[in-house]
């Protein structure tokens, strides 16, 4: 009996034959760790970018976005637990090798791909093949994670990404314990890793009432980004629908993401933004030089645009992101 | 239906389904099962 340890992300988990990782789609079989889901999509749309959020990467533009069965984390409050918290015999796949997600990309005049939905953590190895291949054809990568991978893999897949939108779900290890059944340390240092490497950050925070909504809880996540990353890294914050095993509690109230929105701008973050929320002014991209609304948002839909390369048409300030 | 059509119209039937499983097995060629990178072994080698 061969027993394997799956390094890729920080369970470690240790499986004897016939066994599959936590994740539901990594399996020893007859001593090796094989991917079940490689090129097995659960998933696969054009969406707006702005919808991973990534809003500060090409906006407006169209987004191949992909999807397989499974994820390393267990989130009481999954959105998309259908297929996250599946096994692979259970969600509806179509064959979609790398190629094909490359072809279909440059088919309905996407930009870029995204890896989504569940966890690209977790479908690795379709994730690399096919975010090499899009960067080679002039795609775009964009990964949109929770962040809980180990430095060895996350090093070798950066190359390949350029943008990523991380869930930095809470700012403790019991939070993570108790929503999660993952950690916060290997987030974070997801999150610097990706940042070293030349990948543009994003981060989103979702505000959980009575969870993770307290101004110390958003004091401690503002501070550590703006210590850490930098006054001009993206934060979102978004509104928590009822969902999966939160059901019992209320969506978010509008004032507190309002608060949180608020909170940060006066902390001295330059891109704070309220998601899951059309018509909140936190919609939109405010010049951090002069304050005019840059780019005009209602949800995922721009309605208009002030920015001329990447800098404030009214005082010239320059916008961190990838405009053109 | 004769005894020999019937037989015609089985043999068919099971050549389509043949075909069709050939095709499928084709489209699915190359995904699915992929070793996977970043595991080790008890006996020390990396995969």
């Amino acid at each position: 009996m061969r027993t394997v340890t799956c390094d890729l992300c920080p369970r470690h988990c240790r499986l004897k034959e016939g066994e599959r990782g936590d994740c539901r789609v990594r399996a020893n079989i007859d001593g090796k760790l094989y991917s079940l889901v490689y090129g097995k999509a659960c998933a696969a749309h054009v969406d707006p970018i702005e919808k991973k959020p990534v809003f500060h990467v090409l906006p407006g533009s169209s987004s191949f976005s992909i999807a397989t069965a499974g994820c390393n984390l267990h989130c009481l409050y999954c959105q998309n637990w259908q297929i996250s918290q599946r096994p692979p015999e259970e969600t509806p796949n179509i064959d979609l090798p790398p190629a094909s997600v490359v072809e279909n990309a440059r088919r309905y005049d996407c930009r870029s791909i995204a890896y989504t939905y569940t966890d690209p953590i977790v479908f690795y190895e379709y994730t690399l093949d096919t975010s090499r291949l899009a960067k080679d054809q002039g795609l775009l990568n964009i990964l949109v994670t929770a962040g809980y991978i180990e430095q060895e893999p996350l090093k070798a897949l950066c190359p390949f990404i350029t943008a990523a939108n991380v869930d930095l779900k809470g700012m403790s290890d019991d939070f993570y314990r108790r929503m999660s059944q993952g950690t916060l340390t290997p987030v974070l240092e997801a999150i610097l890793t990706m940042k070293r490497m030349g990948v543009h950050v994003e981060i989103t925070n979702l505000l959980v009432p009575t969870w993770n909504d307290t101004d110390k809880d958003i004091l401690a996540l503002i501070r550590w980004i703006k210590e850490h990353c930098g006054s001009d890294t993206p934060l979102h914050f978004s509104r928590f629908w009822p969902t999966h095993e939160l059901q019992n509690l209320p969506p978010t109230p509008e004032e507190t993401l309002t608060h949180a929105w608020e909170l940060a701008r006066a902390e001295g973050l330059s891109f704070v933004y309220a998601g899951n929320m059309p018509g909140h002014p936190g919609n939109n991209t405010f010049c951090p030089g002069c304050g005019k609304i840059l780019i005009r948002r209602r949800g995922y839909q721009i309605l208009s645009s002030n920015l001329a390369e990447g800098t404030c048409d009214a005082c010239g300030s320059r916008i961190p992101g990838i405009w053109k | 239906m004769t005894r020999r059509e019937f037989l015609k119209t089985l043999l068919t039937c099971l050549a389509g389904l043949f075909l069709a499983r050939f095709l499928w097995l084709s489209k699915s060629a190359g995904t699915g099962l992929r070793e996977a990178l970043f595991y080790h072994s008890d006996d020390g080698l990396a995969g």
